[in-house]
């Protein structure tokens, strides 16, 4: 056993938080709406950051689930805004690479490794994409590729990306359609103002008769098996993303009382906070750690969710007790604590909700009791 | 580049440790488990199952190999006390005190004369060993003690009265600490190693408690008992700073045995859920009662790996108080809450003795209490996060 980062993996992570730190500067006017998510992500694409997920042949870092989470607590203790378009490109990528043919591969990669390309998939973001997957929009083969019909609500990333990834039922099938956001057809709505998580482009967006050449249907392997390892990935992707809020609100308080007067951190109420806080932040990253390292797919299920689970909830508690640390100050919209708070709420929500991931490590322990575990 | 597909993080076992374990389990299983309801009932020290646990090597398993002992790393020496807690708490209890607060000490800080007398025994599952640092009017504030070692020529002459001793009445020989400079803060407290039944030493009270029932935990007298210098442990002084580190070494243990009380219950009331039928059917089918399974699981898994990488960290001589704390304060809540559930869960049968969760519920309450606090951990882990403040 060594439970360590490598040294390749700390390397990575210190490379990872040195370049991220300048998104921390505009995190507050991210969620403020004075400035949109777009620079920040340009920032990770300039660092190679989005590229994560992508084999090194296509010009990304062929990282796996050890970079996701690693990266994902990184851009989670500057702004979980970013972290969370951030990582719902990274999965896309993964699904490109899992379920892309070579030609799609060529054509898709380079503009998602260098960002000029965003990737947003197209689901509920209160759902896991298994939950409900196709999201209510359906295909029909006909002359001219497929054509989809449907709507899905609350998309994260939508307003921000070139491109999306559909789930679409056609009959009895699940199959993944690429779609750019300019095709006709394709109706976005305008981003909705949220508890926490603003400005990660969260829209609903319609599709009318929208065409898709066959070209851009993702076939190339096993749809079903794809998704559920993208649901993995998500999960571990927001696991990370939740403690890096977890380790932001114990930071910035630590910070904040060392300018204080030194009275405050001899208060026990306080040393207990911040030793709670310390610790269910090392709990759910040490979790978050093991689920990203497991290598099987029911393993890595279990341990995901568990991850996921207890990480959003490690946040909640770290970022209110953040805000109490702070006190009133801490109240004040844009000193940034507060942020911190509403976008942990939200990650309780977003993506499979809290109650999402019990059922599904409760379907590992229960497989007998629970129907169709997400 | 920046990365690659690493895969690198290591959270398997050796073989070595999944052997100790599954010996351990097996034992567990078959002599341990199935008398641990009955053990607690009568307040009965199974002496018979601890001959057969000596006999295993548990009662040295850090003693180093140059000394016959198992020379066990700490991760396989947490495995064990998992397993031991999952079948019966008091057992568990009884192994830890001896080997992470009397082998432990002893072996890094004792003579080699102290370790052929002291540590054989327990290497040959002859006796347990037992700690007395706590005293009726000083427990976490460990500095605040009154026994008093007196010298007297080549001797010293021990009074006091030690409380919360663990193996008092059954150990062979015990740590004490006392008070050997009364005037000095920083070299006050020494260290000695003496025989339970040596003269001067005597068992004053055993105590009646809420869990671990069948392990002895006892209140130890030192009237005029005369040691020889011999018996002193480490240097002069310097006992405070031996307590101290050997509680650091013993947190890990007691969080994984907080692990395997969580498990256990976490086990019975799967179970249990699975059996128990209500408005048609299983009660487990109810959404509401497997969010709080899956919540209990993933907080015993999350405990186990702080325990894990604690121990690890020591194994590997790495300063580890910080992680030894989180996972004693992290996994002691946890053993708490879940046991908690599991008896909320059982409802009315939660209550009674017919379950085990029962005494899960009595057994875990003690783990936030003994080898440190949660409030002490807190004070620990605050301390090191804002060190260099105010």
């Amino acid at each position: 056993m060594d439970p360590r980062l490598s040294e390749t993996e700390q390397a990575f992570r210190d490379i990872v938080r040195a370049e991220v730190s300048s998104i921390g500067m505009t995190a507050d006017d991210i969620d403020q709406g004075v400035t949109t998510a777009a620079n920040a992500i340009a920032c990770l694409a300039t660092a190679e950051f989005l590229g994560i997920y992508t084999p090194e042949a296509h010009g990304g870092c062929g990282g796996g689930p050890v970079e996701l989470a690693l990266v994902s607590e990184e851009i989670g203790a500057t702004s979980a805004t970013v972290g969370v378009v951030a990582v719902g490109h990274m999965v896309s990528s993964f699904l490109l690479d899992a379920l892309g043919s070579p030609d799609q591969k060529q054509n898709w990669f380079p503009v998602a490794v260098d960002g000029t390309t965003l990737f947003a998939l197209v689901l509920d973001c209160g759902d896991s994409l298994l939950e409900s997957p196709g999201c209510g929009v359906s295909g029909k083969k006909e002359a001219g590729g497929l054509y989809l019909d449907g709507k899905a609500r609350a998309v994260t990333g939508l307003t921000l990306s070139g491109c999306l990834i559909v789930p679409v039922k056609v009959g009895d099938a699940l199959l993944l359609a690429i779609v750019e956001a300019d095709r006709d057809g394709v109706t976005i709505g305008v981003e909705e103002s949220q508890l926490g998580l603003n400005g990660a482009g969260q829209a609903s967006v319609e599709f009318s008769g929208v065409q898709v050449p066959s070209g851009s249907i993702l076939s190339g392997g096993n749809v079903v098996e794809a998704l559920r390892m993208a649901d993995d990935l998500f999960r571990i992707g927001h696991a990370g993303l939740c403690v890096g809020i977890g380790r932001a609100a114990l930071e910035t308080s630590i910070a904040y009382l060392s300018r204080a007067d030194g009275a405050l951190c001899r208060e026990q109420s306080v040393q207990w906070m911040l030793a709670d806080m310390a610790t269910e932040t090392e709990a759910s990253r040490l979790l978050t750690w093991y689920a990203a390292s497991r290598t099987g797919p029911d393993e890595m299920r279990e341990a995901a969710a568990m991850a996921r689970l207890l990480a959003a909830d490690g946040a909640v508690r770290a970022s209110r007790s953040a805000v109490q640390i702070f006190g009133i100050s801490g109240n004040k919209r844009g000193s940034g604590i507060e942020r911190l708070y509403r976008d942990a709420k939200a990650m309780e929500l977003h993506h499979g909700a809290v109650e999402v991931q019990q059922l599904a490590v409760a379907g590992e322990l229960l497989p007998d009791l629970v129907k169709d575990p997400p | 580049m920046l990365g690659s597909k690493s895969g690198e993080m290591n959270w398997n076992l050796t073989d070595d440790q999944k052997m100790v374990r599954d010996m351990v389990r097996e034992f567990v299983v078959a002599e341990v488990a199935p008398n641990a309801a009955d053990w607690d009932r009568d307040k009965y020290f199974p002496g018979e199952v601890f001959e057969e646990l000596g006999k295993l090597g548990l009662f040295g398993m850090v003693v180093d190999e140059e000394y016959g002992g198992a020379g066990l790393d700490r991760i396989g020496y947490c495995l064990v006390l998992e397993e031991l807690a999952r079948g019966d708490a008091s057992t568990c209890v009884a192994i830890s005190v001896t080997n992470s607060l009397f082998c432990a000490p002893l072996q890094r800080y004792g003579t080699s004369e102290q370790k052929e007398r002291f540590l054989r025994p327990c290497v040959n599952g002859e006796w347990l060993g037992a700690f007395c640092l706590s005293e009726p009017g000083a427990g976490s504030d460990a500095a605040a003690l009154s026994t008093i070692a007196r010298r007297e020529g080549d001797d010293f002459l021990l009074n006091g009265s030690k409380a919360w001793v663990t193996n008092g009445a059954v150990c062979g020989a015990m740590l004490v600490f006392a008070v050997t400079d009364p005037e000095s803060s920083r070299n006050r407290v020494t260290a000695f190693v003496i025989p339970a039944d040596h003269p001067g030493v005597s068992i004053a009270r055993e105590e009646d408690k809420l869990g671990i029932r069948s392990s002895r935990t006892n209140q130890v007298a030192l009237d005029d008992c005369r040691i020889p210098s011999e018996w002193v442990l480490g240097e002069e002084g310097k006992g405070l700073a031996i307590a101290l580190n050997s509680l650091d070494g013993g947190r890990a243990g007691i969080a994984a045995q907080a692990v395997g009380i969580g498990h256990a219950a976490l086990v019975f009331t799967l179970d249990y859920v699975r059996e128990r039928e209500a408005f048609g059917g299983p009660i487990g089918r109810f959404g509401g009662l497997q969010g709080k399974l899956a919540t209990m699981a993933a907080h015993i898994r999350a405990a186990r790996l702080l325990y894990l990488r604690a121990a690890w960290l020591r194994d590997n001589g790495e300063p580890d108080t910080m992680a030894a704390s989180c996972a004693k304060l992290f996994a002691s809540e946890m053993a708490n809450w879940v046991s908690y559930q599991a008896v909320q869960m059982h409802g009315g049968y939660g209550y009674v003795t017919d379950y085990p969760v029962e005494r899960l519920y009595r057994d875990a309450r003690v783990t936030t209490i003994y080898e440190g606090t949660s409030e002490i951990q807190r004070l620990v882990i605050a301390r090191q996060v804002t060190a260099g403040l105010g």
